[in-house]
């Protein structure tokens, strides 16, 4: 009996404390730039802060070169706000959830979030210093879309590569460099690779500097104001 | 017997090695040529951060552009999602002119877009054109030779 009560003890010891890291970090803001590059020449740089909070549920991004603007996005709406005129667009339905924002302040970057969505895990090996697993889509999306293989190294998400429903590869993101910031983690450098259905190709690299979280210096930020449209 | 089992394990071994080999290789990336592909636009990355990021206007201003670069440059967010997820190419290339005019609708009027549809409108006419052009010249292959 005793022992019962000891293994529940303990049980209840770990779930609070995972319950506890899981909250530990609700806010997150950081100095960004994306760097493209097209391979029919066109490039671009984007650079300028973001901010998240996971309660708002709001990705602000304080765009500051090539111009100074804003975008915010929201449920699935994308607000770009220059000289205080907000212009709106749709984006795909879970751009917010399956953001890096939200995945490493949920503890959910590891699996990219894949454990409590459309998908099922297929598989896990093991190469040299990787662990690669792969997720398929449950039966009804099955026709819609395809697979997505992830590799963690060094106990971190390193790779990401995204299939269509076709098995031909259309994106493949890895995970360069991580910062450390406590018990908190979050990528440092980002590449990504996409190939289009016209046959282009489109790298791309996102850094994040000066990265804090649950910060209040700028709470303004974190929830900023949707505009009405 | 126990020698073949023995043979037939090792072969399956060695199989599922090749196999985890190549899932870790579809990982792999060439950081080298990356970071050539990259190096002018992390030039400009210092140089903005080393300036307080000013805007494109005022680094025009102060001739800190290369020529070049307002023509090549387009921010990441401004190409649009595809119009209900699916890349303006296939609207073009499934529906056609109208298909383009959707396109274009459905992404908040997205240039970018509703080019890519027009270059699947393109592709789909080439090879209607193709098939057609086909198809004619074995049916009348066919006409002349049963003529004959």
């Amino acid at each position: 009996m005793r022992r019962i009560l000891f293994l529940f003890f303990l049980s209840c010891i770990f779930t609070l404390h995972s319950v506890a890291q899981r909250d530990a970090y609700y806010r997150i803001r950081a100095d960004f730039s994306v760097k493209e590059k097209h391979t029919d020449g066109k490039s671009s740089l984007t650079m300028g802060q973001v901010y998240y909070d996971k309660a708002r549920k709001k990705i602000v991004y304080n765009v500051k070169f090539p111009d100074k603007e804003i975008w915010l996005f929201h449920d699935t709406v994308m607000y770009r706000i220059k000289d205080n005129v907000p212009e709106k667009k749709a984006v795909i339905p879970g751009y917010i959830d399956f953001s890096v924002f939200n995945l490493a302040l949920n503890n959910n970057l590891k699996d990219y979030g894949l454990k409590n969505s459309m998908y099922e895990l297929k598989n896990v090996t093991r190469d040299e210093d990787m662990v690669i697993s792969l997720w398929s889509p449950k039966k009804e999306y099955a026709k819609l879309i395809g697979d997505i293989k992830i590799s963690v190294k060094e106990n971190r998400l390193y790779g990401v590569l995204i299939y269509d429903a076709a098995k031909k590869m259309i994106g493949k993101q890895i995970f360069t460099e991580y910062i450390k910031i406590g018990g908190f983690e979050f990528p440092a450098e980002i590449v990504n690779f996409s190939y289009t259905a016209e046959g282009q190709e489109i790298h791309q690299i996102t850094t994040y500097k000066n990265v804090k979280v649950n910060n209040w210096d700028e709470n303004s930020f974190y929830n900023y104001p949707v505009p009405a449209l | 017997m126990k020698l073949r089992y023995f043979f037939l394990m090792m072969i399956s071994l060695l199989i599922s090695s090749a196999l985890m080999a190549s899932g870790s290789e579809d990982f792999s990336f060439d950081n080298q040529s990356l970071e050539r592909e990259f190096s002018a636009l992390s030039a400009l990355e210092a140089l903005v951060v080393s300036n307080n990021y000013p805007d494109i206007a005022e680094m025009e201003e102060n001739s800190m552009l290369a020529p070049d670069f307002l023509s090549n440059n387009q921010p990441f967010h401004d190409r649009g999602e595809d119009p209900l997820g699916i890349p303006g190419f296939w609207w073009g290339c499934v529906l056609g002119p109208v298909g383009i005019i959707a396109a274009y609708i459905l992404s908040d009027n997205n240039k970018e877009q509703a080019r890519m549809a027009l270059n699947g409108c393109i592709v789909a006419t080439a090879v209607e054109v193709a098939v057609i052009l086909v198809w004619y010249v074995v049916i009348l292959s066919w006409t002349w030779n049963y003529s004959i």
